[in-house]
């Protein structure tokens, strides 16, 4: 009976089924390969390169680092404020809209992108307040020149 | 007329070359693959399959009615084959252009560039919404011209599988001969560059001369490192979002736009806006080109290794603190 019913089903659907199943063995591969390392932001260069990957000419002036390498936070000279958060085995960024929130837990800076998908991203980093008053100053001063 | 689907045969290929180049990665270079990346290219693959007989049937009864008004009976002629994969390429190239210069079509196209790899599971990476553009409208030349609708999907099947091979790393370049006709994985590295110097060229199929008729070629060249994906990252490994993102982006700014700049969001390129406030492809490279000129060594690597730079913080220091530069 079981054999009947396999032959029964429709050519279309055993190919859907197969090429499930090769998915998810080729990803089971990769995974067992260890293919795709995370990396890891280690100095204040790769962090401008980084940064510059996301947006051609940012020119960071303040850059700080997590403890881990797993992502930073730069600021340019003229005010724009970026997250980059690792996405796998890539860093993804993010220059911060308006209605982007920056708290502190401890001496974690949380950053909530204001992107649903791209989410939000936390950073150990020393004295993380210090980033929550420059994003408040800076959006401040944005509210100034758009009410000026 | 023969019953005949190159690309169902291909895919047993397709799957032991990913497993190969899996291989490769693993002894050569590990980060060439991630495994959610793959798996979310894989199931693009298979989604534009089921996509593809949802929506294929429609798009060959038209092509079928639009036979009947044919020019030309061309018929099955051995001629004919060469001939119509010649043009079918030709019209890849100039779908494959509009897929890329008109934000309607490359809310459809954008998918298969959305990965920040570039490997042979790239290459599935396909996608779900091509029958919710005009690309249709580029096939109806050929098909009045006489060629049969049939011979065109097997010619265009056969298209796809070669562009299958030209997604990798693995290979540098090919012999001087074939990398001036045939588009070939140098060539095409170049078309998923985000590098300003590389975007939007070489939109090529099979011939890549085509672009260097049209002005669209670029080389690769060694001195840059290549960054792969889209212009803004998706950051993303979300399925939906990845097949629709763009989508949901152009709908909302026709939304929010001014009445007379709504069709411009729908027809112009990609990252146009009426206030100027997102780059064009265009812009990008200018923006560049300004900067080269201004200082020729300029990039993020260079430009901060002579010490210069202001702060030099280690991991975790914030350099802001206790700082009055932001006030």
């Amino acid at each position: 009976m079981p054999i009947r019913l396999v032959m029964e089903i429709s050519p279309i659907l055993l190919q859907f089924i197969g090429s499930l199943l090769a998915i998810g063995i080729l990803t089971m591969i990769a995974h067992l390969l260890k293919l795709g390392p995370a990396p890891k932001l280690v100095s204040e260069q790769d962090a401008r390169r980084a940064a510059d990957q996301v947006h051609g000419g940012f020119r960071a002036v303040d850059i700080s680092i997590d403890q881990a390498g797993n992502g930073a936070i730069l600021r340019s000279a003229d005010g724009q404020i970026m997250l980059l958060r690792p996405h796998r085995s890539h860093f993804a960024g993010r220059i911060l809209p308006r209605d982007a929130r920056l708290n502190v837990s401890e001496d974690t800076l949380i950053i909530d992108s204001a992107e649903k998908p791209f989410g939000t991203a936390q950073l150990q980093i020393r004295q993380p307040e210090q980033w929550v008053e420059a994003w408040e100053k800076s959006a401040l001063t944005c509210k100034q020149t758009a009410n000026a | 007329m023969p019953d005949f689907s190159p690309t169902d045969y291909a895919v047993p290929g397709f799957v032991l070359l990913v497993l190969v180049e899996m291989i490769w990665a693993w002894r050569r270079r590990p980060e060439a693959y991630e495994p959610k990346d793959t798996l979310i290219s894989l199931s693009f693959g298979l989604g534009s399959t089921v996509a593809g007989l949802l929506f294929g049937g429609t798009a060959f009864a038209l092509f079928l009615a639009a036979w009947e008004y044919r020019l030309f009976d061309i018929g099955w002629a051995w001629w004919a084959w060469p001939v119509c994969f010649v043009l079918d390429d030709l019209k890849y190239y100039w779908v494959h252009r509009a897929g890329h210069r008109i934000r309607w079509m490359w809310a459809a196209h954008v998918n298969h560039h959305s990965s920040q790899h570039y490997n042979l599971s790239t290459a599935l990476r396909q996608t779900w919404t091509s029958a919710f553009t005009f690309g249709i409208l580029f096939g109806f030349p050929l098909v009045l011209l006489g060629f049969h609708p049939v011979m065109l999907a097997i010619c265009g099947g056969f298209n796809l599988i070669y562009q299958f091979w030209i997604h990798t790393e693995a290979i540098d370049k090919m012999p001087r001969w074939f990398e001036a006709i045939m588009n070939t994985p140098s060539h095409h590295r170049v078309h998923h560059a985000t590098n300003p110097r590389y975007l939007d060229r070489n939109y090529a199929g099979v011939f890549i001369v085509w672009d260097k008729m049209f002005g669209t070629f670029e080389p690769e060249t060694h001195d840059e490192t290549i960054r792969y994906g889209i212009v803004k990252q998706l950051g993303s490994f979300n399925l939906l979002w990845a097949v629709f993102h763009e989508w949901i982006g152009m709908i909302q700014d026709i939304w929010r736009a001014p009445w007379r700049h709504k069709l411009s969001y729908l027809l112009r390129e990609p990252g146009w806006t009426h206030d100027g406030s997102r780059d064009t492809s265009d812009m990008i490279r200018a923006k560049w080109h300004r900067r080269m000129a201004q200082d020729p060594n300029i990039d993020a690597t260079a430009e901060f290794d002579d010490g210069s730079a202001p702060n030099r913080p280690e991991p975790g220091q914030n350099p802001i603190a206790d700082s009055t530069k932001l006030a």
